[in-house]
């Protein structure tokens, strides 16, 4: 009997131990193409979603595969709208489109961001006497763009309180759309669709 | 007493042992593949197979057609599914590229994209190329 009673406290002290053991912090490499979801904000996996839709909808709609058999068209791309009420790095979605759009070889792209960069360098060219003036870039020369592509993302949240949940809805709509600058038209449009929800007990964890 | 002591000790000691298995999981599943290449005559010749790495995935979760074409230069892939279960149930898919020599095209960018089945529902998955020089795609199907 007095054996038992000295071995129960230590065999619950090795179940402790061996329940608290994964209790410390770790760091580790994840997967980019497999990010998890935490919460309902707008994630790494929602871009990467918005992003393949919107690029496969795109490259497959019959006007443009036409287009762009025959050339590379030049596209300028415009800073999404984000009319979420969260604080939302809408550039890195419109990167990753474009990004995927110039690596399909079926656009040309220009790039706002670097215009600032690209005419102090100019300058440099032309007025620092180091470069070759048949090789220097002028000013003037630049592509036009013929497409601009233009996006919004807006939000709608719903919440609902019951007596053993507490649940969140959120659905996030993408907008994208291709206008043509020099008649105006709007050649290609297409929307992608995210719902996120979260249900968070009341009692428990 | 002593009996009831043991089994109490043992229950302890093998609490931890299912929590910690509870969490694990097959992050394996089911994987189809379908090539485009053209014959001597330039004929573009279809082939397709399904591997089932996880009995599990493919119990819950068909796949009923693989097709491709080419639209313009790039290669479309549909994928037609079918649920098996009454249920609703959560997967992810990941498509791959390949050229006509089997090197993979961009695999740094291939990304997990979750979607939903309901039950006994039948969907259509659809994927675009990354570029012209693919000639093969794959999917992996897995759940969440």
């Amino acid at each position: 009997m007095q054996k038992i009673k000295t071995g129960f406290p230590l065999l619950l002290a090795i179940a402790a131990l061996a329940a608290l053991a994964g209790c410390s912090t770790t760091y580790d490499y994840g997967d980019a193409g497999d990010v998890p979801v935490y919460d309902t904000d707008f994630g790494a996996t929602d871009l990467q979603q918005i992003a393949a839709k919107m690029t496969t909808s795109l490259l497959i709609f019959p006007p443009i595969v036409q287009i762009t058999n025959e050339r590379r068209p030049v596209i300028v791309v415009e800073k999404v709208k984000n009319k979420t009420t969260q604080h939302i790095d809408t550039e890195s979605v419109t990167d990753s489109i474009r990004t995927k759009l110039i690596r399909s070889g079926k656009f040309r792209f220009l790039d706002k961001s670097t215009d600032g960069q690209t005419i102090s360098e100019i300058k440099r060219q032309q007025e620092q006497g180091l470069t070759k003036q048949s090789q220097a870039a002028q000013f003037g020369t630049q592509e036009g763009a013929e497409f601009i592509l233009t996006a919004n993302l807006s939000e709608i949240s719903q919440k609902k309180e019951e007596f053993w949940n507490k649940k969140k809805a959120v659905y996030y709509k993408f907008t994208m759309n291709l206008k043509n600058l020099r008649t105006g038209i709007l050649e290609w449009s297409d929307e992608k669709e995210i719902s996120k929800l979260k249900t968070d007990p009341r009692f428990g964890y | 007493m002593k009996k009831a002591t043991t089994w109490w000790a043992a229950a302890l000691l093998v609490l931890p042992v299912i929590l910690t298995l509870a969490g694990c999981s097959s992050t394996a599943g089911i994987e189809g593949s379908s090539a485009a290449m053209k014959d001597a005559e330039g004929n573009v010749q279809y082939s397709e197979y399904v591997v089932i790495n996880n009995p599990k995935v493919a119990r819950g979760l068909q796949i009923v057609e693989l097709t491709s074409k080419f639209v313009g230069d790039l290669l479309m892939a549909n994928i037609a599914l079918v649920s098996k279960y009454s249920d609703t149930e959560e997967y992810q898919y990941q498509f791959s590229w390949f050229d006509g020599d089997g090197i993979a095209l961009d695999p740094e960018a291939y990304t997990w994209i979750p979607f939903i089945m309901y039950g006994n529902e039948s969907k259509t998955i659809q994927g675009v190329s990354p570029n012209p020089a693919a000639r093969k795609f794959k999917i992996n199907i897995r759940t969440r």
